[in-house]
């Protein structure tokens, strides 16, 4: 009986690390790290462009945004969670900023006919 | 395993760094302190000094037709300012847009400045395009010269006695059947003589005031001969500094360590002003300005002190191509009592002026006589670099950084 406890324990434990976790800390992450990616990219972009000219210490506050991504990136992992849900969630990053279809589509509509 | 048990370790805790983590990073990057209210110049003033200097303030016997003061450009309810985007002066009267629409002032082409934290010791710059000011090594810069300059006792005693020699300002008109001597002293005069004789004409109003008046009074009882312009300019700056002193703020309390004193908004706002909004590039140390020059591309406007109504700045007292269009960094102490915003008052809230920063074109499409002939291009290209590395991408962005300006 007692066997039977600690082996559906870890069972539980198991699935929790394995399906459970990942899961979760996928679905929270979610927007956070897309955001975190875009963040740290444009940070990085002013950095090389800018540090040694017109920014210096707003350039080492910024380069908190790139610290946010490290570390959302390590818990992910550990979490259990592919690199390539992070390599997918980073490509996913580059729609965020996307503007609505609708605002393509509209001067495409026939107004009459 | 490990990971497990590290992440369930991890989930005791925020995964991302607080805002007082990162605000703390800002502190020793910046080295930031709270402001010191109490550092002004002319500390040792006594209560007398001072009234004299009051008294100074509000008298309208500085002005050419005795009808205006420094107190009516320089209100309490407007924070020491006048609340207007351009001020106007001599021929104006009431407060605030009751002087706007009087319709019989002078419109001064320019905002007027609140006085709130002038006195502080580190003020070494006056007016918007610096026109009076003083180097680290003491020398001072002013239009009335160095050799007068000198003899005043500071450099914000010489930028308080400017406004009595200008003509839109405290001079005012002159007609055949009210002459106006000092405004015929400022137009038969040039450069040094201009002052010498506005000051004789202060000094001989002074003398013929009644002995029961104040103002003679305090004057007599300093044994001062001769109570010329450079004894108003120290008496004016001794109140001056007195009287508009800056006072502790919630970002000062929030440097001495009180945390909690400040929102999660202000401090998103804190840490967008000294990061990727880069204002802290320019509003700098803690009275927020670097006392350099600076455009944001300004959208010229009705008005201006140079030809064409145009204000060309910090060029209009240098001369050099390099400082056209430039103004002075405005300190930010206590900035969100000081609207309209800008050296034209162009901007009616801190939003507004904001935008300009890193959008000039929203203040341009806003003018209403903007049209194909309006010559934006040299207000546009003079832009200061860094502007173009803000990074205030909506409106959680500005609204943040709004509440972060409204604590200093």
């Amino acid at each position: 009986m007692r066997l039977k406890h600690i082996f559906l324990t870890l069972l539980a434990l198991l699935v929790l690390k394995v399906v459970v976790l990942p899961i979760a800390v996928g679905a929270y992450y979610y927007y956070p790290y897309q955001k975190y990616v875009i963040a740290c990219d444009t940070a990085m972009e002013d950095s090389w462009f800018y540090k040694d000219k017109v920014i210096s210490k707003s350039e080492q506050i910024q380069m908190l945004d790139c610290h946010e991504y490290d570390k959302a990136r390590k818990i992910m992992l550990t979490s259990g969670l592919p690199e390539e849900y992070l390599s997918y969630l980073g490509l996913k990053a580059l729609e965020l900023y996307e503007r609505p279809a609708e605002e393509f589509a509209q001067p495409h509509r026939f107004r009459e006919r | 395993m490990t990971r497990f048990i590290i992440l369930l370790l991890l989930c005791g805790s925020s995964f991302a760094m607080t805002l007082d983590e990162k605000l703390n990073l800002v502190k020793k990057i910046y080295s930031l302190e709270a402001k010191n209210c109490s550092d002004i110049i002319e500390k040792d003033a006594s209560k007398d000094d001072v009234r004299l200097g009051e008294l100074l303030f509000k008298s309208k016997l500085l002005s050419g037709n005795n009808n205006i003061a420094c107190v009516n450009c320089h209100l309490d309810e407007f924070h020491a300012g006048d609340g207007l985007p351009l001020a106007i002066g001599a021929g104006g009267e009431g407060k605030g847009t009751d002087r706007l629409y009087h319709g019989k002032g002078t419109i001064v082409a320019r905002n007027a400045i609140s006085l709130f934290g002038t006195g502080l010791a580190k003020n070494k710059e006056f007016f918007w395009d610096g026109k009076v000011s003083e180097d680290a090594k003491g020398n001072r810069y002013s239009p009335i010269g160095k050799e007068l300059s000198d003899k005043f006792d500071n450099t914000l005693a010489i930028a308080a006695i400017l406004p009595i020699t200008e003509r839109d300002e405290l001079v005012g008109s002159s007609s055949i059947f009210s002459p106006n001597e000092i405004r015929n002293a400022v137009n038969y005069n040039y450069y040094d003589d201009k002052f010498q004789a506005v000051s004789e004409k202060i000094t001989s109003r002074i003398s013929e005031l009644d002995s029961s008046d104040e103002l003679k009074q305090l004057i007599n009882s300093r044994k001062i001969n001769n109570f010329n312009l450079v004894h108003v300019g120290n008496f004016l700056s001794k109140f001056i500094a007195h009287n508009f002193k800056c006072s502790e703020s919630k970002f000062d309390k929030y440097l001495m360590g009180k945390n909690k004193v400040l929102t999660d908004s202000e401090k998103r706002g804190a840490l967008l002003f000294y990061g990727k909004g880069r204002c802290a590039s320019c509003h700098t140390g803690n009275l927020f300005s670097d006392e350099k020059y600076h455009s944001l591309g300004i959208y010229q406007g009705d008005f201006g002190p140079h030809p064409r109504h145009r204000d060309i700045g910090r060029g209009g007292v240098t001369f050099r191509l390099e400082d056209k269009f430039k103004f002075k960094t405005p300190r930010l102490i206590e900035v969100s009592k000081t609207a309209p915003y800008g050296h034209n008052g162009a901007y009616k809230t801190l939003r507004d002026i904001t935008v300009q920063h890193f959008n000039p074109i929203m203040s341009i499409l806003k003018s209403q006589d903007v049209n194909e002939f309006s010559a934006v291009s040299p207000t546009l290209d003079s832009r200061d670099e860094v502007l173009s590395t803000i990074r205030i991408e909506n409106d959680n962005h500005l609204n943040d950084i709004v509440a972060f300006l409204k604590t200093l």
